[in-house]
């Protein structure tokens, strides 16, 4: 199946959505995205980053250190308070866009 | 406050950079590593493995990057690079940088220093409870007829009514009783030269007559016991005083014990009963009291304003609105009250009615009066600064332009043209700020000196001129502003670099010419001869009023005055007592001869009267009026005013014999011309005097003035409380001040010597203005002129340095070293004549403005334009001469080498 560039905005969207389950490291993040999507929606890993420290900066997700499997020092992001709304937000807008380009797409 | 939190968050993150940096490195090398395992484990080989994982991570130093940026504030970090970066080229020019931070101390300094004066004077509220509630009650009227007025003096409102904070004590008492919509209405009334006496010693001091709700309304504590209240100031009341901080220091040492002992004022004994905190000020300009008492001592210690009179116009009165009180209501429940007192009273005014003033600052009249000068002063001040940041904008220039290579380079590197700017203008941010800083320090310095500016409008004024919210954001202001009037241009000029033209080579990008730099010193030449040229003019001012003839010998002369009414003497008791002092005066070894008048000349007060002359036309004989002085005999003599006809006055004119007069020549020549004026009589309300005698003209009170037509009465004849003592010596003037105090204690210890000064310092004190203004404005001249010195010689230094090359070609070609100099100096007159052509007409046209201040010389005196042009092509020449001689020293073989 075709790759898909992920959407402008997006990004930030599906890590909140990722995080909601539960704290996870970067790389974690990144192959969660990618298997959630069936593979479909690749992200440049590095780009991830940047996102997730300005999340942090807004105070939507936390950062700790902790263990990971393998017994190595990762740091994990954690949804915080704000975080949970700030999903709710995105994703009703996200469904209010996708009702409305249906709309226009059914229609044309 | 989310961003509140959000900036601290940057913070926090700025602060542990370092370790935030590792932590991020870390966190990126375990998802690559982590990668790289999963490819292993999808069957890469570890070298592709590590690559693919590479490949689908990104640029991690660029992302790292990306995430700093989104983790902190980019532009504190910027400026946290720019301010290290500037430092660190400042540190490597430190005599710029000493010039720059300097010569904007010195500007920055001085205007601070003008602006906490004016600051004290026009914008500090009163300490006191909100002030905002004050209001200081005038009324306003058109065409008023007032008499026995005393006060401020009237002004005039936008609309062309005169109005007055003078009232009658009657129209106070309905304003306290029956106004509404105010928490006090209270009253007070300056008192000056008091006669105080404290156990032990006697002084003159000033008091303030207050109104027994003063100090509630107008919102003051005292610092130990307590304040006046409503109790005190009824006619039945013991008398009480309140001593102020500086009385209690200046009369009791600051003895605790002061409350409850008494004190002697004009005779009459108070119980002081509180002292007043030191930062107390009251609601007068520079607050110089010592002493407040209830008004209801008006009966002994103000005997001619009687409080029952609705005719006398003396009380001031301020108002403290009601927390939810109707400014208009309350305003037109005073007008009506006023309107009310008027038509019981023969006053007369048209439209009368009550204008409340914001009384935040206390009346404001006497204030204006001692800001206009401050304000000018500000302006002047001001000039400098701007002089300073043409010439730092010129030295940042040619700065610049020698730096166009790492310019160059920055911009290759990647630096936009904003953090270019930004770059340039923080450096100029540090000169400033480190300049605002110093010049805090100089300015509180400077302010030490400057009350005695003020001194001319009364004595023993204070102004609190300490630093508070108003000069620190004025200085501050300041600051910035000279930020971006020397940085911003420079930092335009610097930012426009191209990179390739930049780095192919040194010499192919060239140093370019600077246009802007020769404005810029032709501006601060220009503005240079404004300051030289006023300097000039008031400068001459007061040599020429220094060098006007008094018409009296003010050498070896000391004055005094004593109050002998004040310590109870009458009628003819104040005769005997004044030549007691005479006489014991008169025998100390080295006085000549001692004399006694009731005003000291050139002691700034003046008294006159209406006179006619008998015969006169009576067309001629209205309005004429003569200045009076009454005088002992041998005044004319002790004062080396000399007798042109008839006697001096003597022992045989007594309370009893005909009323005589000594006229100046001035009086003779205006009122009796072509006639032999001894014998001639004159009147004046309500005696007809005999002239005995005519004296040489003397200047009276007032360097500038003509002299006026003079009249001089013998003291003999006309008792008065109050006389001034000239006694000449052989002696230095001063060194007989403790024999005339030992020997006026002898006679009455009660009576203090007020005043004691020399003549020539009240000649001096008179001038004191025009002395502090002409070498105020001498300094500011001379810092512009050295400034201009230093813009124009670094501009010419650049050029050399920027042209060296080119000189070089031509001396190898056989120019010789006056050829290759003559044209640098020349540069330098023309950049110089060419600020002074701008410079002058302007100078010419703000003389005129000052028209005013000048004595003795014309606002478009040639010399002093001429000179002061003069002045600045000679500095310009100077300042030329250095690089000049470099240029003619070029080595042509060096200076093609380096090419």
């Amino acid at each position: 199946m075709a790759k898909i560039e992920l959407l402008q905005g997006t990004l930030d969207m599906l890590i909140l959505t990722v995080l909601n389950r539960g704290p996870l490291h970067g790389f974690a993040i990144a192959e969660r995205i990618h298997q959630l999507s069936h593979d479909v929606l690749t992200v440049e890993e590095g780009s991830l980053y940047p996102s997730l420290y300005r999340m942090e900066r807004k105070g939507w997700i936390k950062a700790e250190w902790g263990q990971s499997i393998n017994n190595r020092k990762a740091k994990y992001y954690r949804l915080t308070k704000a975080g949970q709304k700030q999903l709710e937000t995105e994703n009703e807008g996200w469904e209010r866009m996708c009702t409305a380009i249906a709309h226009v797409t059914q229609r044309a | 406050m989310n961003w509140l939190k959000e900036l601290s968050q940057h913070l926090v993150a700025l602060l542990h950079k370092e370790k935030v940096d590792v932590a991020m490195a870390e966190e990126m090398r375990l998802h690559l590593e982590l990668r790289t395992q999963a490819n292993i484990d999808a069957g890469m080989s570890p070298e592709e493995a590590r690559r693919a994982a590479r490949r689908r991570f990104g640029g991690v130093d660029q992302i790292q990057e990306t995430c700093r940026d989104q983790r902190g504030v980019p532009w504190i970090e910027h400026l946290n690079q720019d301010l290290r970066y500037a430092l660190r080229t400042l540190t490597r020019s430190p005599g710029f940088a000493a010039v720059a931070v300097l010569s904007l101390a010195l500007g920055i300094g001085v205007n601070t220093t003008i602006f906490s004066l004016l600051n004290a004077v026009m914008l500090r509220s009163l300490p006191v409870r909100n002030p905002h509630e004050l209001r200081v009650v005038n009324w306003v009227g058109r065409n008023p007829e007032v008499s026995n007025y005393t006060g401020d003096g009237m002004g005039r409102t936008a609309t062309g009514l005169t109005y007055s904070g003078s009232f009658p004590y009657p129209a106070y008492r309905d304003f306290r009783d029956r106004g509404t919509g105010f928490a006090d209405v209270f009253a007070f009334f300056p008192l000056s030269n008091i006669t105080a006496i404290v156990p032990g010693q006697a002084g003159v001091a000033m008091g303030l007559m207050v109104s027994g709700n003063f100090f509630a309304g107008y919102g003051a504590q005292t610092l130990i016991g307590r304040p006046i209240a409503p109790e005190d100031d009824r006619p039945a009341a013991a008398p009480v005083a309140v001593i102020t901080y500086r009385c209690w220091e200046r009369y009791f040492s600051l003895d605790p014990g002061v409350i409850g002992q008494s004190v002697t004022l004009n005779q009459n004994a108070f119980t002081i009963i509180g002292v007043l905190a030191r930062g107390f000020a009251g609601p007068l300009v520079g607050d110089p009291f010592d002493f407040y008492i209830p008004l209801s001592a008006q009966p002994q210690m103000a005997p001619t304003r009687p409080l029952g009179s609705g005719k006398h116009w003396w009380v001031q009165i301020m108002a403290r609105l009601a927390p939810d009180a109707n400014e208009a209501h309350a305003q037109a429940s005073l007008d009506v009250l006023f309107r009310q007192a008027l038509s019981a009273s023969d006053t007369k005014m048209e439209r009368p009615g009550i204008w409340l003033e914001d009384g935040r600052r206390g009346p404001l009249k006497t204030r204006q009066q001692i800001g206009q000068p401050l304000w000018a002063l500000l302006a002047v001040v001001g000039l400098l600064l701007l002089i300073v940041c043409a010439n730092l904008a010129g030295l940042l220039l040619a700065r610049g332009a020698a730096r166009q290579h790492e310019m160059a380079v920055r911009a290759a590197m990647g630096a936009n043209r904003g953090r270019l700017i930004r770059q340039s203008l923080t450096e100029s941010m540090v000169l400033s700020l480190a300049g605002g800083c110093l010049g805090l320090v100089l300015a509180a310095w400077g302010k030490a000196g400057l009350p005695a500016l003020l001194a001319r409008f009364q004595e023993n004024i204070q102004f609190d001129t300490s630093l508070d919210a108003n000069v620190l954001g004025f200085t501050f202001g300041v600051a910035i502003v000279a930020t971006l009037l020397s940085g911003l241009l420079p930092a335009l000029r610097a930012s426009r670099v191209d990179p390739a033209a930049g780095l192919k080579d040194r010499s192919a990008l060239g140093s370019p010419r600077l246009r802007l730099g020769k404005v810029l010193v032709s501006v601060q030449v220009g503005l240079s001869v404004l300051l030289v040229v006023v300097a000039g003019l008031l400068i001459q001012t007061f040599a020429n009023l220094s060098r006007v003839d008094p018409g009296f010998d003010p050498e070896n002369l000391v004055v005094f005055r004593l109050n002998a009414g004040q310590a109870g003497y009458k009628g003819t008791q104040l005769e005997n007592f004044f030549e007691n002092v005479r006489r014991s005066l008169a025998v100390i070894p080295g006085v000549r001869s001692v004399a006694l008048s009731d005003l000291a000349l050139m002691g700034g007060g003046l008294s006159s009267s209406g006179i006619s002359i008998p015969g006169r036309a009576a067309g001629l004989n209205e309005h004429l009026q003569a200045c009076q002085l009454i005088v002992s005999d041998s005044f004319f003599a002790t004062m080396g005013i000399r007798m042109l006809q008839g006697r001096d006055f003597g022992p045989a004119d007594t309370a009893t014999s005909p009323k005589i007069a000594v006229v100046n020549e001035s009086f003779a020549r205006s009122f009796l011309p072509n006639k032999n004026p001894v014998g001639q009589a004159f009147d004046s309300e309500p005696y007809t005097y005999q002239i005995v005698g005519v004296c040489r003209d003397a200047k009276y009170n007032n360097l500038r003035n003509e002299i006026q037509p003079t009249m001089y009465f013998p003291y003999s004849q006309y008792p008065v409380n109050s006389m001034y003592f000239e006694v000449r010596s052989v002696l230095p003037a001063l060194a007989l001040a403790p024999a005339i105090r030992k020997v006026v204690a002898a006679v009455d210890p009660k009576i203090p010597v007020a005043d004691l000064r020399t003549q020539q310092q009240l000649l001096d004190n008179s001038v004191l203005p025009e002395r502090l203004f002409a070498s105020l404005c001498s300094f500011l001249a001379l810092l512009a002129v050295l400034l201009s010195y230093i813009g124009l010689f670094g501009l010419m230094a650049y050029n050399v340095a920027r042209r060296s090359g080119e000189i070089g070609i031509r001396m190898a070609l056989g120019a010789r070293p006056g050829d290759v100099a003559r044209p640098i100096v020349r540069e330098a007159l023309l950049l110089a004549a060419a600020g002074l052509a701008a410079g002058v007409p302007i100078a010419l046209a703000l003389a005129r403005i000052i028209r005013g201040a000048l004595y003795g010389v014309e606002p478009y005196d040639p010399t002093t334009i001429v000179g002061g042009s003069v002045i600045l092509l000679v500095i310009a020449g100077l300042a030329a001469w250095i690089p000049a001689r470099r240029a003619a020293k070029v080595d042509p073989i060096t200076a093609l080498r380096c090419e």
